[in-house]
């Protein structure tokens, strides 16, 4: 227990472990789908019916032909960045207004380190965390193709990785900075629920419904781009925009935490 | 090189509409054990916290070391410091040498001192923090606050909620660690407690301070209490001539509890001129000191 961040991994290591075993396990189930999906001759005429909205919704008839589409759409486009939001939002809360609730952060500020130490630390673990959980989205979704006979491709699952560990990032800083700025757990935890759930509510309708359109680059999810990324690349764009949100996040977070009275 | 360790100008703080603090000033030099009184919601809590850096002062000054301490700033002193309260919280995924280990790489460690702690309290080292009796828990708080050899030791009600014996391990402890020369903090709500590690006890009311005074003042000026039992005659002849060093504390039909605050011998004098059954005299206990100063509004400075 040299440092705090390595205490802070070690007191989540079961929350990691869970996490990372919950989510990898969901990722190889999906996978483990796809032949019975693609190989399917019912799935041109069920595609030819439905209207375009609701294929929007739950992707068009490429997207369950092949392993690469498969993967970009029906793993990472949704259902992995909501579960990572939702546990990102678990982390931050208890990292945050969790510790200062039952008196550890005033143990932290007792000792020689500094503040923003104390701040950047237990973020840096709760990226590791985030990182480890992502990881396991790769290992099932490998593992997931090979159980159905199909190679995935690494690169596209790698990168698609990566954006989504971004994405948790992100996804975790928001909710962390209020909770460590405010201390404020109400407000930590409206904040973390309209992203999280509203990201997905607007992202998802928002493709069905005509009159949403205009709003849903308020969504958190407009700037998850895995099409880009199945064809080939990174929305460059939305990476800055993303690391950006992060930065001053943490900024502000630093900023309001070395001043502000610890309950 | 100030001797002043810890001082404190003009202090307020303020939670919206509540004043914690009001207005204090005090300084601890080098060396000194002071102890820090006041019944529950007095403001020796928000005191700590702000000396400690947990919160800032609303109104004044608050320096360690003469380095004034804000949030920001106040971790520079803290290698210098050794903090325990009674209710503190810990890391309760950790055992008590894992907690030790962490607070040991923040602070450093003295080993000669670890291992003389280790061998006074006994604690439990390998067991989960959260499986541990508060007692237990607080003897590695205790551990972690001294290990590092600490100049300044601030601690925040340590021995509440202990047994007695524990209580006076603890209070052992501290007197050793002033008798080394280091300079202690000591919140309490229980009088003697202090009194018996303390030379110099600071009195806190509503958020002001209400006296300051050197413990062997407040001995001499407790006086004595006088058990007097008698006929219903005997009694009522000797609260008729009640001297102006003495008040009555209780009374009834055949006995008198009085207190003499005064020349003692001049109240020996007047009880040799009486009449009675018998007579007991005894010194005041600190505690009821402590009762007469909180229930007295008019002390507030």
């Amino acid at each position: 227990m040299r440092t705090l961040l390595l205490k802070t991994l070690y007191d989540k290591r079961w929350f990691a472990l869970g996490w990372a075993a919950i989510i990898g396990g969901i990722t190889l189930l999906v996978m483990t789908f796809y032949p019975t999906f693609s190989e399917t001759n019912a799935l041109s005429q069920i595609s030819a019916s439905v209207p375009e909205q609701f294929k929007r919704l739950v992707g068009d008839e490429a997207s369950f032909r092949s392993v690469p589409s498969f993967i970009g759409t029906q793993l990472y486009e949704i259902r992995i960045p909501l579960l990572i939001m939702i546990m990102a939002l678990v982390l931050a809360q208890s990292l945050s207004i969790g510790e200062e609730e039952k008196g550890l952060l005033r143990i932290m500020t007792t000792t020689p380190m500094s503040r923003s130490r104390i701040l950047w630390e237990r973020w840096c673990a709760g990226v590791i965390i985030i990182g480890l959980v992502n990881l396991a989205t790769i290992i099932g979704t490998l593992i997931g193709a090979v159980i159905v006979g199909e190679t995935a491709p690494l690169d596209l699952v790698l990168r698609l990785a990566v954006m989504s560990c971004l994405f948790g990032i992100v996804a975790f800083s928001i909710p962390y900075a209020v909770g460590v700025a405010s201390g404020h757990r109400g407000l930590t935890m409206s904040i973390g629920l309209l992203i999280t759930f509203g990201s997905f509510l607007l992202t998802t309708f928002a493709a069905a419904v005509e009159w949403l359109k205009p709003t849903e680059h308020l969504s958190l999810l407009h700037y998850y781009d895995t099409k880009t990324i199945v064809d080939g690349s990174f929305n460059t764009g939305d990476v800055m925009l993303l690391i950006t949100i992060v930065t001053v996040s943490m900024l502000v977070a630093t900023s309001f935490f070395r001043q502000r009275d610890i309950n | 090189m100030s001797n002043r360790v810890i001082h404190l100008s003009n202090v307020s703080k303020r939670y919206g509409d509540f004043t914690a603090v009001k207005d204090i000033n005090f300084s601890v030099k080098r060396g000194e054990v002071v102890g820090f009184v006041g019944p529950n919601g007095a403001g020796k809590t928000t005191t700590i916290s702000l000396l400690l850096g947990f919160q800032s002062a609303t109104k004044g000054t608050v320096r360690l070391y003469e380095e004034p301490i804000l949030p920001s700033t106040a971790h520079r002193t803290h290698r210098r410091i050794g903090y325990a309260a009674g209710d503190m919280a810990f890391f309760d995924n950790l055992t008590g040498e894992q907690y030790l280990e962490f607070m040991a790489h923040r602070f450093g460690i003295n080993i000669e001192i670890r291992a003389r702690l280790d061998n006074r309290l006994s604690p439990q080292l390998h067991t989960r923090l959260k499986q541990l009796s508060r007692g237990n828990k607080q003897k590695i708080g205790l551990i972690a606050a001294l290990q590092h050899d600490p100049e300044l030791i601030i601690l925040d009600e340590p021995t509440s909620g202990l047994d007695p014996l524990m209580q006076e391990t603890f209070l052992t402890l501290i007197r050793e660690e002033a008798e080394r020369g280091a300079t202690v903090f000591m919140s309490s709500h229980i009088l003697s407690e202090v009194a018996a590690v303390c030379s110099r006890v600071i009195f806190m009311k509503k958020g002001r301070i209400v006296s300051d005074t050197l413990v062997s003042e407040i001995e001499q000026s407790a006086g004595k209490l006088i058990r007097i039992s008698g006929s219903e005659h005997e009694i009522k002849l000797l609260l008729a001539t009640i001297p102006d060093a003495v008040d009555i504390e209780s009374s009834t039909e055949t006995s008198v509890i009085l207190q003499c605050r005064g020349d003692i011998h001049l109240v020996l004098r007047w009880l040799a001129s009486k009449r009675f059954a018998d007579i007991s005299i005894e010194d005041r206990q600190l505690d009821d000191l402590f009762l007469d100063l909180y229930q007295d509004e008019e002390h507030v400075s």
